[in-house]
């Protein structure tokens, strides 16, 4: 078994299920269940099957504050996956319609859990990483100034997947 | 390892047992928080819709269980105890999340099964959400192992909270089968019926839908080019909430598909990729995540050159309301540059330039624009220590509608950080500005914000400050109003084990011209308390070395584990002269011997004994490292040892991991920010750790103890002081 807290991680906000990491699909991938070595097929090079450790709160926390204090920034775009439906016309929203100072509040991290999670081998003796999918619902309110000068407020409650990769053991 | 002639040894008395948490490694958080709101001056001025004292207790738990090495349960639950209006909408208990799952690898077919709260996904075009509910997933394994089989049986509602649950609002059941095949690609069927009741409040009418979608992937080589085509096509049948109105979603069928191509050539650092998309205006399943009434075409591009700059390019159209009377058009093409494009000029820097078109019009002509953007920015080194990052948004609308109201902005952004020492805290500093000028017609507004961060951190105390203003200048444009807004936050926590303490402070001012001016602010104070229990079951998995005989009495193991807790003084002593050790020197209450015990590590090694009330008490192996501050060599010594470990005992119980290998390994382990511990329970209800504890005196080194119970691995001071 591993338990594991880096706090040094690093997240790609908004991602799809993930099976390998690489996937840039549309549809669900192969997340293998662990088996006997006696019947383990090889399994996929860019993944293989590890017992889920849920992440802490905290580092899941820290993640969602860095993914919505980039909102509205050029730093989203590097937290949108690759695969988030619809990421440019999401990124191109934001560019040509959203106020300009307009900011994302975090009102409260509410619940939080880990989907999935596979563990990903260093290249060529490198240190792999472990890569986990977490689901968390978090209270917002989007702020900016009208043009008459009033503060506008818009409060809301969204999902958050994200996809946080941390050094795995040595 | 060397191995003591004499192995007779008494076995430890066994541990109580626990009743139901028998077997189940427990761990998780409970953070009590107190908050007080308030705001003086106009109330819509404030960024907190509430005020007053409020306050919280949040319990975060996760457990897991091995039944063998292939089956394994986990559990996850996450709830409030709510008295704040911020935390939930709910007051009093509100369980968040609830989750058990179990995988069981060595069933006859290999499963898992999910309860609670749980995420759904089939495709893009069915189903991708979370149920709270059921699900459990089948693996069935095949003679060709280069085939691999998933079905998914779902059931669940759609719900946001535990404590109101009505799942027949939106209750959703499915059925998804996925092949994967290495030569073949992958398969993937899908069927989600999903049920909703009438709600005469919000004027929906009952509705029962059907949505069935093929899709697949197929990767491929076409001469020097290595191709992925992906297509899934999907038919909806049954009702939805209604495009105009309830009763237009009544009894209704459509369909959605899409096709993508994504191909890269293996002789050059080319990438593209071509889409296509179509979904009906009816084509509307509750679980899906892609827009009704829409046609995209796309194509995109990108070349990696050889100095690491990476360019790509895009051409989009997006039809949205393809059947209504209004379609709205969309054409966006754009380029941008990344990597070290300045590199030339700054070494080592980094930037990124992104220029695009969008024309989006409609039928009627009420829309019609084109705006053009250009956004860059870089990161660069400015000397002395300073990191500088820099930014240019540009932004010109034209619109060509009968409003005829054009929007030209212009924004430049400047920060830099820079590395400060405070006594024994360390961190950055970071300022910065934004400068923006927003024209609209004849009309403009100007904004200043300056900004000042603070990020500082040293042995159990953390501290982020930031303070800043953002000056709007309106009194250019038509009924505008200059507003000053100001903001200090301050974040202050203080670890200490398994407690973290926490002040949070923010203050918010805004002063609008000609109106009052509103202050807010909020303060709260929390207390986390990290907690963590190991499975009591001793010897789930532990390993007797081949050809060893366990005597149910006594340990039977050779080396390290016969010198377990409980072993009469006598006896341990014994054991360590029949092996050569010789003679011990005594620091405070350990008998220490400077002995190899694992003769493959070439490192010094001393073993003491801590010894009381005529028995051994704890056993600890010091192992030196050679070079602390040489990262290479640690991280050798630390694998090294561990390795030898793992052949002699086998496979950890549990590991714990935080923070890594660095060129500061001795300031981290100090600090705190490097823990690395793994741990062995033996059939005796013992356990043997290995990591690298921290000292008081500030020595770093790496220790094998093996004692009756540890406490959490964020306890960190379990080093064997005595022995220096």
């Amino acid at each position: 078994m591993r338990r594991l807290r880096q706090p040094l991680a690093t997240l790609t906000a908004l991602a799809a299920l993930l099976a390998a990491p690489a996937d840039a699909r549309q549809f669900r991938g192969f997340a293998p269940i662990a088996e006997p070595e006696s019947r383990a097929a090889a399994m996929p090079p860019a993944a293989r099957a590890t017992t889920t450790r849920a992440l802490p709160r905290d580092t899941v926390e820290h993640a969602v504050r860095e993914v919505i204090a980039s909102w509205n920034t050029a730093q989203m775009d590097e937290f949108l996956a690759a695969e988030f439906n619809d990421r440019t016309r999401l990124l191109d929203a934001l560019d040509t319609r959203a106020p300009r100072d307009a900011s994302l509040r975090v009102q409260s991290v509410q619940g939080i859990q880990t989907l999935q999670q596979v563990e990903v081998p260093g290249a060529d003796g490198a240190r792999g990483q472990i890569v986990s999918l977490v689901s968390a619902t978090v209270r917002t309110q989007l702020e900016f100034t009208s043009a008459q000068g009033a503060l506008v407020r818009r409060p809301g409650v969204n999902e958050f997947i994200l996809k946080i990769s941390i050094p795995a053991p040595p | 390892m060397r191995r003591p002639a004499h192995s007779r040894s008494r076995a430890a008395r066994p541990r109580a047992q626990d009743g139901w948490l028998s077997g189940w490694q427990v761990e998780g958080t409970n953070t009590g928080r107190i908050s007080i709101y308030d705001a003086h001056g106009p109330g819509a001025g404030s960024p907190y819709p509430f005020e007053g004292l409020m306050g919280y207790d949040e319990l975060d738990l996760r457990a897991y269980r091995r039944e063998s090495a292939y089956d394994a349960w986990r559990a996850e639950f996450s709830g409030v105890l709510n008295a704040d209006d911020y935390r939930s909408a709910d007051k009093g208990i509100v369980p968040e999340r609830m989750s058990l799952v179990r995988e069981n690898g060595e069933a006859a077919i290999p499963y898992r099964l999910e309860l609670g709260d749980h995420f759904a996904y089939y495709s893009y075009l069915t189903l991708q959400r979370s149920l709270k509910g059921a699900q459990v997933e089948w693996q069935p394994g095949g003679s060709s192992r280069a085939r691999r089989h998933s079905l998914v049986l779902t059931a669940g509602a759609d719900e946001p909270s535990w404590r109101s649950l009505t799942p027949r609002d939106d209750f959703t059941t499915g059925i998804s089968w996925l092949v994967s095949d290495v030569a073949l690609g992958s398969i993937n069927i899908n069927a989600v019926h999903n049920h909703g009741d009438a709600v005469a409040s919000r004027g929906l009418l009952q509705r029962n839908q059907l949505v069935l979608s093929v899709a697949g992937e197929k990767p491929f080589t076409a001469g020097s080019h290595r191709l992925v085509f992906e297509a899934e096509a999907a038919a909806l049948r049954g009702d939805h909430d209604g495009v105009i109105g309830a009763a237009s979603g009544q009894d209704q069928s459509d369909t959605g598909w899409f096709a993508a191509m994504r191909g890269q050539a293996l002789t050059v650092p080319w990438d593209y990729e071509l889409r296509y998309e179509r979904y009906g205006q009816d084509f509307r399943p509750r679980g899906a995540v892609v827009p009704p009434d829409r046609r995209t075409l796309e194509a995109r591009s990108g070349w990696r050159f050889d100095n690491g700059i990476l360019l790509r390019g895009r051409v989009q159209r997006f039809e949205d309301g393809i059947e209504t009377a209004n379609p709205t058009y969309t054409r966006t093409s754009g380029l941008t540059l990344s990597g070290p494009l300045l590199r030339a000029w700054v070494p080592g820097s980094s930037a990124r330039v992104d220029a695009f078109v969008q024309n989006q019009n409609n039928e009627a002509r009420t829309l019609s624009r084109i705006t053009r953007s250009l956004i860059a920015d870089a990161r660069f080194p400015i000397g002395a220590g300073w990191n500088a990052h820099a930014g240019v948004f540009l932004q010109h609308r034209d619109d060509r509608s009968a409003g005829d109201v054009d929007r030209l902005t212009q924004q430049v952004s400047f920060g830099a950080g820079h590395r400060i020492s405070l006594g024994r805290l360390t961190g950055f500093v970071t300022p910065g500005i934004v400068l923006r000028k927003v024209t609209l017609g004849r009309s403009h507004d100007v904004d200043v914000n300056p900004t000042l961060a603070l990020r500082l951190a040293g042995g159990p105390h953390g501290l982020d400050f930031d303070v800043g203003s953002l000056l709007q200048n309106r009194s250019a444009a038509l009924g505008g109003t200059d507003v000053g807004t100001h903001t200090v936050n301050m974040n202050y926590r203080y670890r200490r084990r398994a407690h973290e303490f926490g002040l949070e402070a923010n203050l918010f001012g805004r002063d609008p011209d000609g109106i009052d001016a509103t202050a807010a602010y909020r303060v709260a104070v929390s207390w986390t308390w990290h907690f963590d229990r190991p499975p009591q079951r001793a010897g789930a998995l532990t390993l007797a070395p081949a050809g060893e005989a366990a005597a149910p009495a006594a340990p039977a193991r050779a080396g390290v584990l016969e010198l377990a807790p409980g072993v009469p003084a006598d006896v341990a002593l014994a054991v360590l002269l029949d092996a050569g050790a010789g003679t011990p020197s005594a620091q405070d209450e350990w008998q220490v011997w400077e002995f190899a015990l694992l003769e493959r590590v070439l490192r010094r090694q001393r073993l003491g004994l801590e010894l009381a009330g005529g028995e051994l008490r704890r056993m600890v192996l010091v192992i030196d490292f050679d070079d602390s501050g040489d990262t290479h060599s640690v991280r050798q010594s630390f694998e090294s040892v561990r390795k030898a470990l793992i052949e002699t005992l086998g496979a950890p119980t549990r590991s714990f991991s935080e923070g890594d290998f660095g060129p500061a390994f001795a300031a981290e382990v100090n600090a705190q920010r490097f823990i690395n511990v793994t741990e062995w329970d033996t059939r005796e209800g013992t356990t043997i750790r290995f990591g690298v504890p921290r000292r008081l005196d500030g020595q770093v080194r790496m220790e094998v103890q093996h004692a009756r119970r540890f406490a959490s691995p964020r306890d960190t001071l379990w080093s064997a002081d005595a022995i220096r």
